[in-house]
């Protein structure tokens, strides 16, 4: 199976990291601090209320007006799949997939088995992420741009249980040419 | 100015859509949206990704609070307690380690036509934030609050000026951020 190469990003760490902080910065001055996770609950929220109303409405959080609108953060959420799309577009790194080298170099290449642990792995992130109030972009990336005590705690765990089941799951690592 | 673009609901969702896409853009164009590359950060074999978060944490960092010191935006802290930041972040690690995404490397991964990350990753998503929503009744007075601290910053909790620890930590990230760059990971 062909990967589009598990080589080199297109620009630089340090020119991504800078104009994303810049990009924080428009986001904090124009609406508000980049975020992710909130907009997972808000489409479980709208489709809730169409199923069962009753229910919604009388539910303490995704009854709130927060989690039924398609507001900012849902147009983020929606403009980041289109921003990669382009992006990889763009250098031709576009290409359907399903798993990657360090995935089959464990697993092999039963897409069945990626997709279920996918799965669960995905089912565990926003769990996690929404008890923290946010995920990666939104409790850590803006919690620390904000100094916000919560992110430092939450980058702890989140390192320290994120390094030991990486450890745990990818026992053997393959070997990549940058 | 900025007070009439906070107030227009339709040019939000404008703005909404435009920062999106650049940070969709931005993330791949970084390699985030790459299954190895976070896999390979856990793994300690690839830092690319700790590289793009700590410069863009220094740079947000810098430029919110000039933001906030002109009076030009507010902040948007997330009351917190050690229960749910804790808490939180095992589940998330565990899970974060397990689908090699996070929410937002996900939702790039796939509009960069990563099925894993669009059928397995979205869709335990979705479930995650469902089951969440249900169990949250029970939660919210009880785990959800152990420890709670609000609001608290930083700044705040160390009782020294905002600027103090601005600087510093951007002394910090700027010299963690070359000494790995000179460690060659």
């Amino acid at each position: 199976m062909d990967d589009v190469g598990v080589s080199k990003a297109p620009i630089p760490w340090w020119l991504a990291g800078m104009i994303l902080g810049l990009v924080q910065v428009l986001a904090v001055g124009l609406a508000k601090p980049l975020g992710v996770s909130t907009q997972f609950v808000v489409a479980d929220a709208k489709v809730l209320k169409h199923i069962a109303p009753e229910y919604t409405a009388n539910h303490p959080l995704i009854g709130s007006d927060k989690y039924q609108k398609f507001g900012y953060g849902w147009w983020l959420d929606v403009g980041l799949i289109v921003g990669a799309f382009l992006a990889a577009l763009l250098i031709h790194r576009w290409k359907l997939q399903t798993t990657t080298v360090w995935w089959r170099h464990n697993y092999g290449t039963s897409v069945l088995r990626r997709l279920l642990t996918g799965f669960c792995g995905g089912f565990l992130i926003l769990l996690g992420a929404r008890f923290a109030h946010g995920c990666t972009s939104g409790q850590f990336a803006s919690g620390w741009a904000q100094l916000s005590l919560s992110a430092v705690p939450f980058t702890i765990t989140l390192f320290g249980f994120g390094m030991l089941t990486a450890y745990l799951v990818y026992r053997k690592i393959p070997h990549i040419d940058k | 100015m900025l007070q009439a673009i906070h107030s227009k609901k339709s040019l939000q969702l404008f703005i909404g859509l435009v920062i999106g896409i650049a940070f969709g853009f931005l993330l791949q164009k970084g390699g985030a949206t790459r299954y190895d590359i976070i896999i390979g950060q856990l793994l300690l074999k690839d830092f690319t990704v700790v590289k793009i978060i700590l410069s863009a944490v220094a740079t947000g960092m810098i430029g919110v609070h000039i933001l906030k010191g002109l009076g030009l935006a507010r902040m948007h802290i997330k009351a917190g307690s050690l229960g749910s930041s804790v808490i939180g972040g095992l589940i998330f690690g565990v899970g974060f380690g397990i689908l090699g995404y996070c929410p937002g490397t996900a939702a790039g991964a796939a509009g960069q036509g990563f099925l894993d990350a669009l059928f397995g990753g979205m869709v335990g998503m979705l479930i995650g934030a469902g089951l969440f929503a249900s169990i949250y009744p029970k939660l919210a007075e009880g785990i959800l609050k152990k420890g709670y601290f609000g609001e608290l910053t930083l700044p705040n909790l160390l009782r020294v000026n905002r600027w103090v620890v601005i600087v510093t930590a951007a002394f910090v990230l700027v010299a963690l951020l070359l000494w790995i760059e000179k460690a060659g990971l």
